[in-house]
């Protein structure tokens, strides 16, 4: 049994998704770190106003070291997105990211948590191997490129960690009777009830939205759709559904709610599940390439 | 490092990150900060709240007064904090929000040093928990040292 999970663990695996979740995710990392960079390079840092230290002993660096800091981190996320150096860009990125996320517990939010889960993963697996300047630049040098394998463990926890998100999510509020009895968005829509009237929508539809029966339905719904992208993205008759109705999902939060970078983010960690990376997971009409598929390939791989 | 190491390692990293993910929901439903717990909108409770400078002389002053150059929203600008004497929507439910607003009394407290006659900063918090009847609660600031 362990044994056959060690092979699990361990079988070679395309790093094809994990390559376009790097760039992706470099990419949502940089605008993440943006606004904290602007403000410290100002002078204007988290130690000017309130904040609330995790630990006691977690170490604060002077104003300047910390904007320095900041813009490492944010030129390691660019680097990380291209594929530059990508170990160690990738690693870099993640620990700037750790470091100011563990700062304060007003510094934390569900997609910087989230954030940080997923570079922490990327950190641990060989994602440069594909789509990066790495790759490009080694088979300039005419080395070897063909190995764009490892071991799956880091593409199934992040797709554990993709589907966690969800499954936590959609659970919290299927055991809340508020949440899933239409209470709470019901709440949201009259509190902002002026904003709902005043918006682009028809008045029927503003009115539907402001209806208590309405949010009996739609949250149950909400609810539904959650869990249903949790359990669906893990099997493959539904993962394309899965996929796609987390795609309307996530556009659907972006323009209803502020959400920082849970979007961008939570879309691209979504490619761990487009590359049919692990044997069994392919679909019957496609096959991902091995270097025997490419002889061009494979004369490298021979020389 | 060997091959066997390598494995026991990876198998011990790879189900360690699960049982840690999972601890962490499961701990949401009770931790004020839900760090890495993934509960989004949990609430539409709101909360507004009263907060004095109670002085050496037992005088009670509301905060929306600036005080020896400060000033709270200067202080407290980040988590739904600023302006807390107006109607706010708690983003992350209500114990979130109490937790913050106690953390930042206790902020205050102590990194105010050209106040020179505040004893402590007192919150009185109406909240409301999920639309439904009010309630009311009163939270204090440790007590600060004064020459």
């Amino acid at each position: 049994m362990i044994e056959r999970f060690d092979r699990f663990l361990g079988q070679q695996v395309s790093m094809r998704s994990l390559g376009i979740v790097r760039v992706l995710v470099g990419m949502v990392a940089l605008v993440h770190l943006r606004p904290f960079v602007t403000d410290a390079l100002r002078g204007d840092t988290y130690q000017d106003y309130f904040h609330h230290a995790y630990t006691a002993w977690y170490p604060d660096l002077p104003e300047p070291a910390y904007a320095g800091l900041l813009v490492i981190g944010s030129l390691a996320a660019v680097g990380m997105s291209l594929g530059l150096w990508s170990r160690v860009t990738t690693r870099v990125t993640f620990g700037v990211v750790a470091y100011n996320l563990f700062l304060s517990t007003t510094h934390l939010h569900n997609n910087r948590a989230y954030l940080v889960i997923v570079l922490a993963l990327l950190a641990a697996a060989p994602c440069g191997r594909t789509l990066s300047v790495d790759s490009w630049l080694r088979g300039r040098r005419g080395q070897y490129t063909g190995d764009q394998t490892s071991a799956a463990w880091p593409l199934w926890l992040l797709r554990f960690e993709c589907a966690a998100v969800y499954g936590a999510s959609g659970l919290s509020k299927l055991l809340d009777p508020d949440w899933f009895g239409g209470t709470v968005t019901w709440g949201r829509m009259v509190a902002q009830e002026a904003a709902v009237r005043s918006s682009a929508f028809p008045a029927f539809v503003a009115d539907l939205l402001l209806e208590r029966s309405f949010h009996t339905v739609a949250a149950k719904l909400i609810v539904g759709t959650e869990l249903f992208i949790a359990g669906g993205l893990w099997w493959r008759r539904t993962r394309r559904f899965a996929v796609a109705v987390a795609v309307v999902f996530h556009v659907t939060i972006q323009f209803s709610a502020e959400v920082q970078v849970f979007s961008l983010l939570a879309l691209a960690v979504l490619f761990v599940w487009a590359d049919p990376a692990v044997p069994w997971l392919r679909t019957p009409t496609r096959r991902a390439p091995t270097i025997q598929d490419d002889p061009s390939t494979a004369a490298h791989a021979r020389t | 490092m060997s091959e066997s190491t390598r494995v026991r390692i990876r198998r011990i990293v790879f189900v360690g990150v699960i049982l840690l993910q999972l601890a962490f929901i499961v701990r949401a439903y009770w931790a004020p900060h839900k760090e890495f717990g993934f509960q989004m909108f949990p609430e539409a409770s709101s909360w507004q709240a009263e907060i004095v400078r109670v002085t050496v002389d037992g005088d009670r002053v509301p905060v929306d007064q600036p005080w020896f150059g400060y000033e709270w929203n200067d202080l407290v600008p980040d988590r739904g904090l600023s302006s807390p004497w107006l109607r706010h929507h708690a983003d992350a439910g209500l114990d979130n929000q109490i937790a913050f607003l106690n953390e930042a009394l206790a902020w205050v407290a102590k990194n105010t040093p050209r106040d020179t006659e505040t004893r402590y900063f007192e919150a009185t918090v109406t909240t409301w928990f999920n639309m439904r009847e009010p309630t009311t609660a009163v939270f204090r600031s440790p007590d600060r040292d004064l020459p």
